[in-house]
């Protein structure tokens, strides 16, 4: 049955199906970026005093800073911070009251997406399974959250971080910055100057949230930088599943993404960061396509507090992204699932850093890279072990599967320990995909591009089982679509 | 216009040339020392500025130049050896590119583990003329030594300077060995220069007063082992010999360095390798240096098809060693292995950057590092297979393992695998710990006392290392001395 529902699915293979536009009137910062168009954002946003002065701090670190060209895996033409636009949002009169007076087209372009805002219509054709709240990003603004009464009840606060600020101010200048903080890299303090939307969730003590939570990010307008900030705040006893889901339209000149994730763990909280990124890729010769650079970290402040990271990164043209976890407080756990494909002129530089202060901390890492065309992927990590980590414990695992003889995969891994009371286990392997499992796949009929589609299927199978119900089908489909054209 | 590959220089399909910047710095790890301090979040405005403040340290922290950098700028002017005129031009070529690349910085990739700022914050001048050998210490240094059991020539070069008097050179017939200082002109068989990226290798080259020239005939399975004993001793200088060995077609040889001496000088030592088609070469190298020496050793390699490369190493002295290994495959179906053993205690720190460029196809590499931390030593590895398009049927193993015994002992390890061909099997592995507490337990419910439980497992760990080597009473003597070491038998 399985291989049939692959057959079909391979079957169904497009070029990049969310490549399509929706024609919607925007508003516009002038292009560019000065303290003006800071406090313009701010302006639009309605932002209060401390949050603009948060935000000029931000851009003046920004100021004084080099772009990292020089150490990541990674090459592209400078980018133009001036050429960009840094706010658009759909126009629209008032805030919307309800998803009825949305405009219907940003509605629709959700449904092709896959994405259903109107809450009956939630994971349609799937009976009795969870419900999932979204958050949905267009450009820079939210333009619809679902669910919300339904956490509230829960005492679970998901609404997009522009509400945050202004509803719950406490808890933003709390945590906002406190894991990442402004001046922590170069894209980061970008974000921290800019960042219009995204979504904030504060889980309260002792509650598990009741449905996942998701938010589905959207770059439509040409031009626009993308700049959303997460903040995700579990309080003791918490526990919260969440998922990040990313498309673009295709278009020949690149967009710059360039978000900044902070998950905060307090004692015995639990937090599950599910990220499926389909960023448009650009063409088969790297013409167009996003910027990825991201900064994702989580602090697990408190004792047993516990996040895991998974990731599937089929898109962007460039993608520089290490979800990291600081592993505070005793006993507190990491984990990392990646899997990272790239085909064509895709260039991937990701991982992960585990860093262990606390006692009997431990942290897992699985890696995935698949490279085909041109592409180069690579693996970059740090496992650091402190010296008063005793018991710490660290394993990771790097596999890389290379398809076809131009493209690269590497493996970067630093292990820094300082104390004999840990354990940290490396292990790495490349290999090119085994022919013997082609032949035998290709000796019962099966395509080329399907016996290759079902064996990287099988190579990742560890990370995808990792992942939430919902997100798993689409992935095992996004796979075969990321490596369409790779053989042959 | 950049490559599209960083590291990667010229686009022709199957004859790139793989460059690698010393100088690439890198700032991925910096999150790991902000956060060192502890980050309780932001709480009021005195929280936020601590941040940016650290932030802002972060970026504009100035490098400075290091005394011993300075004195060796300086230096150059004044310096010359009449033995070795004809090399003066390529000298100073070498110092020209040193001037403009300077010595790696904290911020250097391939140094980032290395404290060099730390070890050379004090001037050591190139040293000249040999200073007079203290007649008294130097048999016993020169016979109680690990790699005195092996039966070969012996070639001694005390602080820079041949001595033809402590050396010892058996006739090989196709084996021509001598000391550069004796060579009238530059023997065109030999290849003497130097990395252009390695600013130590430049400075060797400029301040190089002596060395060895080892040319085995082709097809010569050379039966006499040659042994360099590199001597250094003093307070306050360098020194810099430079060792060349080319083992022709068909040939093969042994070659066994010692490191020895005492005092605080650096001892920068360069040994540059061809292996030429179905040649091969055993190295052994021994660092037992006393624990206020600092030494950068070089080995530069090419290997040819066919051809066999095996390289062992064991530091177990000097207050810092640096060794830089590269090796370049030039031929296919060739093979090397590089193997080392740390064994540290005190202050000591060794450190290793190791690449292997597989550049071209059928060639098999296996790295193996075993590395042993007692009290507050350090031991670093930074390992890269490289592997570049078209090198067909690559096989690379590399593994670099820690063992820490003591609370503020440290192991770095960065294996790295760069690959740019899809027909590899290519695979590292890393792993830190302690001794195993099963296995200690077992020794001692048998009735083994707790020292001598743990120092036998310190063998079996590092036992890996040595197990290649042929030379059975060279390889029973650095077990042996491994056994030893935790009891503090071993020290020289």
């Amino acid at each position: 049955m399985a291989d049939q529902e692959t057959i079909q699915q391979v079957e169904e293979l497009k070029k990049y199906k969310y490549g399509f536009e929706t024609e919607i009137e925007t508003e516009k910062a002038p292009k560019g970026l000065n303290e003006d168009i800071i406090r313009f954002i701010s302006a639009r946003k309605n932002e209060p005093e401390w949050m603009l002065e948060w935000r000029l701090e931000a851009y003046r670190l920004w100021k004084q800073m080099e772009e990292p060209h020089h150490w990541a895996n990674v090459e592209y033409e400078p980018i133009d911070y001036q050429d960009l636009y840094y706010y658009a949002a759909p126009k629209q009169q008032k805030k919307p009251k309800s998803l009825d007076e949305i405009d219907p087209r940003i509605l629709e372009t959700y449904e092709k997406l896959g994405i259903p805002l109107k809450e009956q219509m939630v994971l349609a054709g799937v009976e009795g399974a969870p419900k999932v709240a979204v958050d949905a990003v267009f450009d820079s603004v939210s333009v619809a959250t679902t669910f919300r009464e339904e956490l509230e009840k829960a005492g679970v606060i998901f609404c997009p971080i522009s509400e945050a600020i202004q509803k719950y101010p406490d808890l933003v200048r709390k945590y906002l910055g406190s894991v990442v903080p402004q001046g922590d890299n170069f894209f980061a303090a970008l974000n921290s100057a800019v960042f219009t939307d995204g979504s904030f969730v504060y889980v309260p003590k002792g509650v598990r949230c009741p449905m996942e939570l998701s938010t589905y990010f959207r770059i439509n307008e040409k031009k626009t930088g993308q700049f959303e900030r997460t903040l995700i705040i579990v309080d003791e006893g918490g526990y919260v599943s969440y998922l990040e889901g990313c498309t673009a339209p295709m278009r020949d000149e690149h967009q710059l993404h360039a978000a900044v994730v902070e998950l905060i763990a307090e004692k015995d909280a639990e937090i599950k960061y599910s990220t499926v990124q389909n960023w448009y890729p650009g063409d088969e010769e790297g013409r167009g396509g996003v910027y990825n650079f991201v900064t994702k970290r989580a602090d697990c402040r408190g004792d047993n507090s516990k996040v895991s990271w998974t990731q599937v990164e089929t898109g962007s043209a460039i993608t520089w992204k290490y979800p990291s976890c600081l592993l505070r407080g005793d006993n507190s756990v990491g984990e990392f699932y990646s899997i990272a494909i790239s085909n064509n002129a895709q260039q991937v530089d990701s991982g992960t850093k585990m860093v262990h202060l606390g006692r009997n901390t431990k942290s897992r890492i699985i890696s995935k890279g698949i490279s085909a065309g041109k592409s180069q992927n690579t693996y970059r990590g740090l496992v650091s072990v402190h010296r008063k980590a005793h018991g710490a414990r660290n394993f990771t695992q790097c596999d890389s599967l290379l398809i076809g003889e131009k493209c690269g995969a590497h493996t970067v891994p630093y292990i820094q320990a300082k104390t004999p009371h840990a354990k940290v286990e490396h292990e790495a392997t490349t290999s090119k995909i085994a022919e013997d499992q082609l032949f035998y796949l290709r000796a019962r009929g099966i395509p080329e591009e399907e016996a290759v589609a079902l064996i990287v299927n099988g190579f990742v199978r560890e990370v995808i089982q990792k992942l939430p119900m919902e997100f798993m089908a689409e992935t095992q489909k996004l796979i075969g679509i990321s490596l369409e054209g790779s053989v042959g | 216009m950049p490559g599209l590959v960083p590291g990667i220089q010229g686009n022709e399909h199957g004859s790139l040339r793989f460059v690698e910047s010393e100088q690439r710095t890198l700032a991925f790890v910096a999150l790991d020392c902000r956060h060192k301090a502890g980050n309780d979040g932001v709480k009021g405005k005195a929280g936020k500025n601590e941040q940016n403040r650290r932030a802002k340290k972060v970026m504009t922290r100035p490098i400075r130049k290091l005394p011993a950098e300075e004195a060796w700028r300086e230096a150059f002017a004044g310096f010359s050896v009449p033995a070795l005129a004809w090399m003066q031009p390529r000298k100073a070529e070498a110092f020209a590119r040193f001037e403009k690349l300077g010595l790696p910085t904290p911020r250097t990739e391939n140094w980032r583990w290395s404290e060099i700022h730390r070890h050379l914050n004090a001037p050591y001048p190139p040293l000249t003329r040999p200073e007079a050998v203290d007649e008294a210490a130097q048999p016993a240094l020169m016979e109680n030594h690990l790699l005195a059991a092996a039966d070969a020539s012996v070639l001694v070069f005390v602080n820079g300077v041949f001595s033809e008097a402590h050396s010892q050179l058996m006739e090989e017939e196709g084996v021509e060995i001598l000391p550069l200082s004796a060579a009238p002109v530059a023997p065109d068989w030999a290849d003497l220069a130097p990395a252009d990226d390695d600013a130590f290798d430049l400075l060797n080259l400029a301040y190089a007063t002596d060395g060895a020239l080892i040319r085995v005939r082709a097809g010569v399975e050379a039966s006499i082992p040659l042994l360099v004993l590199n001597i250094s001793t003093g307070e306050g200088h360098s020194v810099h010999l430079r060792h060349f060995v080319r083992v022709e077609a068909g040939a093969s040889f042994t070659l066994y360095e010692a490191q020895l001496g005492s005092g605080d000088h650096v001892a920068n030592v360069s040994t540059r390798a061809i292996v030429e088609e179905g040649a091969a070469l055993t190295r052994v190298q021994v660092n037992q240096k006393d624990e206020s020496t600092i030494h950068f050793g070089r080995l530069g390699a090419d290997v040819h098809a066919h051809a066999r490369l095996h390289d062992t190493a064991l530091l177990t002295g000097g207050r810092y060693h640096r060794q830089n290994t590269y090796v370049d495959f030039a031929g296919e179906h060739a093979e090397i292995v590089t193997n080392s053993a740390y064994l540290l205690r005190n202050r000591q720190h060794a450190d290793t950057r190791l690449r292997v460029n597989h550049a071209k196809a059928h060639c098999t590499s296996r790295e193996t590092f075993k590395c042993v931390m007692d009290d507050h030593a350090r031991g670093t590895f930074q390992g890269l297979i490289h592997v570049a398009p078209g090198a067909d049927g690559t096989d690379g193993r590399m593994g670099a393992h820690g063992l820490l015994l003591d609370e503020a002992a440290e192991f770095d390890s960065k294996p790295e695998l760069m690959i740019y061909h899809d027909d590899v099997a290519c695979a590292h592995g890393s792993t830190v710990g302690a001794l195993d507490e099963q296995q200690l337990f077992y020794l001692r419910a048998r009735g083994v006392p707790e020292r001598r439980a743990q120092a036998m497992l310190v063998a079996a760990f590092v036992a890996e290392v040595f197990d290649d080597i042929a030379d059975e009473r060279v390889r029973e003597a650095l077990t042996a001395y491994a056994e030893r070491w935790l009891a503090g038998e071993g020290a020289a």
